[in-house]
């Protein structure tokens, strides 16, 4: 169990009356990619920060396997992260970890080219950069002292589609070559679908629903009620199933749906 | 339907880039048209420029009016923006005060402001929120009354720019609703977005690449050009993509993107 | 989301909180006027006496008051070190201790009582006669009024750099240079924002029509109350006991 949550509870302010987290429970494994969703407000947000412990839990514990310091192992991409940029230069920047770490700055080469990004970026200032670039350098800057859970927060908004593609290959490459563990919360749930393992669902601060990704969707009255959103192409698997009594092999991408439409005609 | 908007050749550069070059283009009155393009296509600097924001001496006609100093007053009576970054944008403490502010500015008496707001309010239904702070709303509701700023002053045009993005899929398709229905009631909406799935109300969708139009049409005829969008960075959605595979492979014959339908249709 | 308030404003039910915010600024400086010109131990004490008489009339509980005891702490032992160097009369000591802590704790009552923007709307009112020196005074409130209201966004902004640092691993190791430059850096990113929230908020501003020299209408309820009257009718006849007492 790389993440254990126990019974946790938190608000932000001791004289508030509802609780932000209430009595939030679960268990996520080692070497996964998690999907976080939930309405605005529903506590996403305050989840990763929980994990991450930037905040503490009011009440509750929350466990870690195998994680002497959570600040090392732990990396944290927030959401619009190039608005916390406080250096100027981009070698600065990202190496702003390695010096807190006391790790080496050889780690530099390795995951500029992990997100893609040329060498000769380092000598420039972040001003000169392109949107997309800029949010390849704040990942890189979490990434480069290698923690074993990467937590991304809505990493595809303003994100144009070439970054996007580029930004689904790094996410599988972190689990499926480097072995981490990884969270991800957005609304763009069509993006989740095609990367993660497990779906978690959260309302006013409670888990709704927790499950691998295709089981997730089997819970049809809670989809209902709490109008969570359903990846089109599960939708349309659901679809043909349910009206037309043909049942198609799980596809995460248009190609294969396509196929699998064609075989089924 | 006459042009409610008409920009004929305009030029502009900013910082020695040249942005827009002989650039032209008409919206007709009541028209709803979403306008797409990656970022440094100009998208946000051509609303600038309509708003009169930047200072520029093209040919533009706006409700009429040439586009100029004189006439920049009426021309503002008759738009209503939402900018991107909506916390910015709000100038007040309460809903109430940032709804009256425009009506305030317009001289409208004291009563009419009282009037106008509980009507707006009560179309809709955000009375609850009147006495609110703005900065104490959730994501939505700030868009909501965003919008509702935006329309008070009753504009000929409303344009939407980028401020949409941030907002659940509920959230959303309760302001696409509010928009469909200012829409039927004649007004003529720009929404500014990167997210294809916004056109599929609107009559029209354009897409700007670098200052210069691409495609100009209907929404689903544009999408099907998927090679040129997929070159101009442009995401098209899933159901797009699925539908244009299947048009493709013979099955279908239009682009459709509710689920439901096609399913039906591939199966008849 | 973030209960992150410079906003000290107590929200209860009271007729302090009810009253029109010009009068309540328009009572504190005529306080103000009181302790500048008097000097008299006993005076101050009924001035005293009068301010904890408002503060019972707010509701809000006496042991929040006291809270702030700890910011004027330093200066009152400050006042008695001076003093007693400068071997001062006592009675100047307690005189400059009660002045301090009047104004400081009227000034505590207003904020808990009156939400910032009714203070800028307070504060327009209290300035209009500067109007005759042809200083815009409602573009003047509203500058104010914007500016009140940004700093919760650069808290909360500089909030976020924050964690976003100490997500990094930040800790504050090294030297006094190196603590420093580590605190400076948050002010760049939050000095960009500044600026893009001006060009937003000006740009703002000039599509919503506004126009300081021209005439615009006043939405805001102005109610002026028999409670109004009542309470700056006792700080004017605060003032003249005052004056004209011994």
């Amino acid at each position: 169990m790389a993440i254990k949550f126990n019974n946790v509870f938190f608000k932000y302010d001791i004289d508030n009356k509802d609780y932000t987290i209430n009595n939030f429970n679960i268990e996520l494994e080692d070497n996964k990619i998690y999907g976080l969703i939930g309405k605005s407000g529903s506590g996403k947000t305050t989840i990763l920060e929980l994990i991450d412990g930037l905040i503490l839990p009011t009440k509750g514990s929350i466990d870690f396997d195998n994680i002497s310091n959570i600040k090392k192992e732990i990396g944290f991409i927030f959401q619009f992260p190039e608005e916390q940029f406080f250096e100027n230069n981009v070698k600065k920047e990202i190496s702003f970890a390695l010096k807190n770490f006391d790790m080496s700055f050889d780690k530099l080469s390795k995951v500029l080219k992990i997100v893609g990004l040329k060498e000769e970026i380092l000598n420039k200032k972040l001003d000169e950069l392109s949107n997309g670039e800029r949010r390849m350098v704040a990942i890189a800057s979490v990434l480069v002292y290698n923690p074993k859970i990467i937590m991304f927060d809505e990493p595809t908004i303003g994100l144009d589609y070439n970054n996007k593609k580029k930004l689904i290959r790094l996410i599988k490459a972190l689990k499926d070559r480097y072995n981490k563990t990884v969270i991800i919360v957005s609304h763009d749930i069509d993006f989740l679908y095609q990367i993660i393992d497990k779906l978690i669902a959260i309302e006013n601060g409670k888990l709704l629903c927790y499950d691998e990704k295709y089981k997730f969707y089997n819970n049809d009255k809670i989809i209902k009620e709490h109008n969570i959103p359903i990846p089109k192409i599960l939708l349309f698997e659901k679809l043909v199933e349910k009206d037309k009594n043909i049942k198609l092999l799980h596809s995460t991408t248009v190609n294969d749906l396509i196929k699998e439409v064609y075989r089924n005609v | 339907m006459k042009n409610i908007i008409d920009v004929d050749n305009l030029s502009f550069s900013y910082k020695n880039k040249k942005i827009f070059d002989k650039f032209s283009l008409k919206i007709k009155e009541k028209e709803w048209i979403t306008i797409c393009g990656k970022n440094g296509s100009g998208k946000s600097t051509l609303i600038k420029i309509l708003s009169g924001l930047i200072n520029n001496d093209s040919n533009i006609t706006i409700c009429d009016y040439k586009l100029n100093e004189k006439n920049i007053y009426e021309i503002r009576k008759n738009i209503g923006i939402v900018f991107d970054k909506i916390e910015n944008s709000f100038l007040c403490e309460t809903v109430e005060d940032e709804l009256a502010f425009i009506l305030e500015n317009l001289s409208y008496s004291k009563m009419k402001i009282n009037k106008t707001i509980n009507d707006l309010s009560k179309k809709l239904n955000i009375t609850h929120l009147l006495n609110k702070e703005s900065n104490q709303l959730s994501g939505g509701e700030k868009c909501i009354i965003a919008l509702a700023c935006a329309i008070i002053h009753n504009p000929k045009i409303l344009i939407i720019d980028e401020s949409l993005s941030m907002i659940d899929v509920e959230e959303k398709n309760n302001l696409f609703n509010i928009l469909d229905s200012l829409h039927k009631n004649g007004m003529t909406i720009i929404n500014i977005t990167h997210d294809l799935r916004e056109s599929y109300y609107s009559d029209r969708l354009l897409i700007l690449n670098e200052g210069e139009i691409m495609l100009d049409g209907k929404p689903f005829d544009v999408m099907q050009y998927d090679k040129i969008l997929n070159r101009l960075k442009i995401e098209l959605p899933v159901e797009i993509d699925l539908c244009i595979k299947l048009k493709l492979y013979g099955l279908i014959n239009e682009i459709n993107p509710n689920i439901k339908e096609l399913v039906n249709i591939i199966w008849q | 989301m973030y209960s992150f308030h410079i906003n000290k404003y107590i929200n209860e039910n009271s007729d302090i909180h009810e009253l029109n915010p010009f009068t309540k600024l328009f009572c504190m400086l005529i306080t103000l006027i009181i302790v500048i010109i008097t000097n008299n131990v006993i005076k101050l004490l009924i001035i005293l006496i009068f301010l904890l008489f408002l503060i019972l009339l707010t509701h809000i509980k006496f042991k929040i008051y006291l809270k702030n005891l700890k910011y004027i702490m330093p200066f009152i032992i400050f006042i008695v070190i001076i003093n007693f160097f400068s071997k001062t009369n006592i009675d100047l000591t307690i005189i400059s201790i009660l002045k301090l802590i009047i104004t400081y704790y009227y000034s505590i009552l207003i904020i808990y009582t009156t939400k910032p923007n009714d203070i800028t709307y307070g504060l327009e009112k209290l300035l209009s006669p500067l109007k005759i020196l042809k200083i815009n005074t409602s573009s003047l409130a509203l500058t104010i009024s914007l500016s009140i209201r940004f700093i919760p966004i650069i808290f909360i902004q500089a909030d976020k750099i924050l964690k976003s640092q100490k997500s990094r691993g930040l800790n504050f190791k090294g030297n006094i240079k190196e603590k420093c430059e580590k605190i400076i850096s948050i002010i760049f990113p939050i000095f960009d924002l500044s600026i893009k929230r001006s060009i937003d908020i000006s740009n703002s501003l000039e599509i919503k029509l506004y126009n300081p020299l021209k005439k615009r209408t006043k939405y805001k309820q102005d109610f002026f109350t028999k409670s109004d009257e009542n309470i700056i009718l006792m700080h004017i006849a605060l003032l003249a006991i005052c004056l004209f007492m011994r």
